[in-house]
């Protein structure tokens, strides 16, 4: 792969400088949030700030960090992420085993496996989705966040066609020293995918953290909303035709970017800290469920 | 190692296990609610008011009854310790007083209410008593699921509550479907939304210029604030007008500048032959769309501004960048304040709409009403939604009222907790504020004033001892603020241009209307970016072919029978 030549190393440092500018060019708008956050208002209404602080100041922090709605956002989101982290991964790895299976192993595969694809392919549209989810009784509660979404087709093929690339003679001899399906499931198919695991938990995990329109629709008071709804709400960019003075006055009163800028970092933290400790299984958990000998 | 592998997945299992179970205990639970709701509402039928032919509008319902609805709350909403939007001094008021129990079935915050709603309504579960908008309410009313209010307020309405609904006769007759009053209509103000020209009087006096009079002395003001250096930097970077990517709405808003022209953007007006015709395809606009162009070729207007939302446009006037820009009365509070706030030379001054010609300029003003309180057709207690009002206008508007308790205390807004509140209930509107409030400066005496208005004497007090903080409140109520120029000039002189089409939307409009908004908005940022002036004439043909004759034909059948 790699070339000593001349042209080999002008086109390695071509593509170096690019991926550079261009993971600058991502880099960029975050570090500007930040910088707004921690500068003075009059200086960042007045879009004075860059990419270093004016009039350095913590105040926004100390206010969103003592607001009620934003902590409370911020414990339904952890919830929401617990709960539907867990409950989606054990619901993939136990649809993924049998779908694995070759269909002269389990007979029913083919019908399972379309079942499931068809619904990757079309939705029952806005409206449905509401109203099953509304008949079943769960608004307002954090099962609406959570069931829903608890089966993710993409994954479950993701982790199936890792599951096919184990070497069968694991499972054989497994088989051949006594264990039923459900230990060689979680003795052995588990263990050895934990890259692909890792890869699925973080999708995961950033599906859920960052999801804001179902919390909008389907709780029933602002307080249950998870923190990517409320800060839906609060960064929204208002209608200006408003008339009446109470609106003018919350609009003064919201317009204050560095506090949407400290909201928005804050939001954005956990991901951050979880991604460098998950991304080393990235690559190889999304490559190696891909390839089939 | 395994061991401890298989111990986490059967701890695991039980919490899935146990995440299922509670999952269907909760779905009993929230089941329960609204069927727990029709015995509730089939113990009151026998109440005084359905049977009895006697009714006392005051009456108490006894036992208690429970109507439901939905709300919205913001950022501004603050609750004294313990309340809440379920419970507060006005829940407790309608339970003490009216024997009425308000239930939430849902609150959001307040952009979400609209899409909120419509899934309410697809969904067929509508509360007794809830606030829609002017789309919503003609789908309802269409549907026939709304009940008919006329005989109601007759039966149950106080002098104040008919007084209010009777007072604003457009808003009423949007709020009419076939001859019925199917919602309690919003307050009219047509003055709220009204553009205003806002100049930078300390440049003005720098540069030793006049104040804008015409549209010629407003284009020598751009020009020299463009070039002339106003902020001193000895930089060229200043603009004379300051756009958006809307542009119009309450900040910034070029319709004000295409007022001076005579020209008047998306609104509905009447031509010389008595029919009505959409501003946007006059020749005026023509004219005015030229002068825009001409300014921004010039570079007064900031090249960028196609691409910057209303926000973002801020950011150059905040900064001392733009000079002046066109907007509502409530702009002194934002974006003006922080101007002021940034640089401590900084003053604005208001001004009407300069005119391009002899003929005093008209400010334009949109007339669409949009938020209505209705009552679900065959709602147990449909009278409560006129109680209710009863009671808000007793406690807020009339001799009797108790601001203290109801209206606003120590920074808490008790208005705003109240049903029926949003715009429903201010009698005189906001230039008589106004007025009381410079009377009661003028004579330093702020006793005969009423909470709200006494909250910005107090501001006004604070600016006049040298707290630029509180500028903002001054600059709309005080002298030579947003009302007073409003007062002696949109109101005594009658300079309002108001759209003469207030009703709902018509199915052209439905269909169409997103289009044709579009098209205009498109149309028009182009030719001041520097199109030629001369595809406004293949514009006008397009908009009329697109729908435009469709819903111009519709507004003037509405127009035709509603005189």
């Amino acid at each position: 792969m790699v070339t000593n030549s001349t042209s080999g190393k002008l086109f390695h440092a071509a593509n170096s400088v690019f991926l550079l500018v261009l993971a600058i060019l991502c880099l960029l708008p975050l570090v500007n949030v930040l910088a707004v956050s921690l500068s003075s208002s009059t200086a960042a209404s007045a879009g004075l700030v860059k990419l270093w602080p004016v009039d350095f100041t913590w105040k926004a922090y100390a206010y969103v960090l003592q607001k009620p709605e934003f902590l409370r956002a911020f414990t339904v989101s952890l919830e929401r992420v617990a709960l539907g982290t867990t409950l989606n991964m054990v619901l993939t790895i136990t649809l993924a085993y049998p779908l694995s299976k070759e269909p002269a192993a389990f007979a029913g595969r083919l019908f399972y496996v379309w079942f499931f694809v068809v619904t990757m392919l079309v939705s029952g549209g806005l409206i449905p989705w509401y109203l099953i989810i509304q008949q079943l009784g769960m608004l307002g509660s954090i099962w609406a966040l959570v069931l829903p979404g608890a089966v993710n087709v993409f994954n479950v093929v993701l982790l199936l066609n890792f599951f096919r690339n184990l070497p069968k003679e694991l499972e054989e001899a497994a088989f051949v020293d006594g264990a039923g399906h459900w230990r060689i499931l979680w003795s052995i198919f588990v263990p050895l995918s934990l890259p692909a695991l890792a890869t699925l938990i973080l999708f995961t995990m950033v599906g859920h953290w960052n999801s804001w329109f179902d919390g909008l629709i389907l709780m029933n008071s602002p307080n249950d909303y998870p923190l990517q709804s409320y800060l839906q709400t609060v960064v929204i960019n208002r209608d200006l035709s408003l008339i009446t003075m109470a609106d003018a006055e919350t609009l003064a009163m919201v317009s204050d970017r560095t506090m949407k800028g400290a909201q928005i970092f804050l939001a954005a933290l956990p991901i951050i800290c979880v991604y460098p400790f998950l991304q080393r299984f990235f690559i190889k958990g999304i490559v190696m469920g891909s390839v089939k000998e | 190692m395994n061991r401890k592998r298989r111990n986490t997945c059967a701890i695991a299992v039980i919490a899935t296990a146990l995440a299922l179970t509670t999952a269907c205990s909760n779905t009993g639970t929230t089941n329960n609610g609204p069927a727990a709701q029709p015995p509730a509402a089939e113990t009151n039928t026998n109440s005084p008011s359905t049977e009895t032919p006697v009714i006392d509008p005051n009456a108490k319902y006894d036992p208690p009854i429970e109507i439901s609805t939905v709300r919205y709350t913001d950022s501004s909403f603050r609750f004294p310790d313990g309340d809440s939007i379920d419970n507060n001094v006005w829940t407790r008021a309608y339970e003490s007083e009216l024997g009425i129990q308000v239930k939430n079935l849902w609150v959001v915050n307040g952009d979400q209410y609209n899409q909120k709603m419509n899934l309410s309504i697809a969904s067929k579960e509508l509360p007794d008593l809830f606030m829609v908008d002017a789309k919503q309410f003609r789908e309802l009313a269409e549907a026939g699921q709304l009940e008919d209010l006329t005989p109601l307020v007759e039966q149950y309405g106080s002098e104040l509550t008919k007084e209010m609904i009777e007072r604003g006769t457009n808003a009423k007759s949007a709020a009419t479907y076939d001859g019925k009053l199917l919602a309690i209509p919003p307050a009219e103000d047509y003055y709220g939304g009204a553009p205003l020209l806002w100049v930078r009087t300390d440049w003005l006096d720098k540069l030793n210029l006049p104040e804008p009079k015409t549209m010629d002395d407003l284009l020598t003001i751009a020009e020299a604030f463009t070039t002339g250096d106003p902020d001193g930097d000895g930089q060229n970077n200043s603009y004379g007008l300051a756009a958006s990517k809307d542009l119009i709405g309450g900040y910034p808003d070029l319709s004000g500048f295409m007022n001076g022209y005579h020209a008047y953007m998306n609104i509905w007006i009447k031509d010389e032959s008595g029919k009505l015709v959409n501003g946007s395809v006059q020749p005026e606009m023509k004219t005015a769309l030229g002068k825009l162009q001409e300014m921004y070729k010039s570079g007064q207007i900031d090249k960028e501004f196609g691409v910057k939302d209303g926000g973002k446009a801020a950011e150059l006037q905040t900064a001392g960048k733009v000079g002046m820009s066109f907007g509502a009365m409530w702009n002194p509070l934002w974006p003006l304040q922080d101007s002021v706030t940034n640089d401590p030379n900084a003053e604005w001054g208001a001004f009407p709409i300069p005119s391009a010609d002899g003929t005093p300029a008209s400010a334009q003003s949109k007339a669409d009403f949009n938020s209505f309180w209705v009552v679900k057709k065959g709602a147990a207690h449909p009278e409560a939604i006129i109680k209710l009002f009863n009671l808000y206008n007793d406690k807020i508007v009339s001799e009797q009222a108790d601001p203290a308790n109801f209206h606003s205390k120590d920074g808490f807004e008790y208005f705003k907790y109240a049903l029926l509140s949003n715009g429903f209930g201010t009698p005189q509107g906001l230039l008589s504020v106004h007025k009381n409030v410079i009377a009661a400066v003028a004579a330093e005496d702020p006793s005969g004033l009423v909470p709200e208005e006494k909250s910005y004497y107090d501001n006004i007090q604070l600016y006049l001892g040298g707290d630029r903080a509180q500028w903002g409140t001054n600059k709309v109520f005080g002298e030579n603020g947003s009302w007073a120029v409003i007062g002696a000039n949109y109101a005594d002189q009658n300079l309002l241009k108001k759209s003469e089409f207030y009703g709902a939307p018509t199915p052209g409009m439905t269909e169409k209307q997103a289009i044709l908004d579009k098209l205009v908005l498109e149309t028009f940022t182009k030719i001041i970016l520097g199109a030629p002036i001369d595809s406004f004439d293949s514009f006008v043909s397009d908009w009329h072919k697109l729908g435009g004759e469709q819903i111009t034909n519709e507004v003037n059948e509405w127009y035709a029978d509603k005189s």
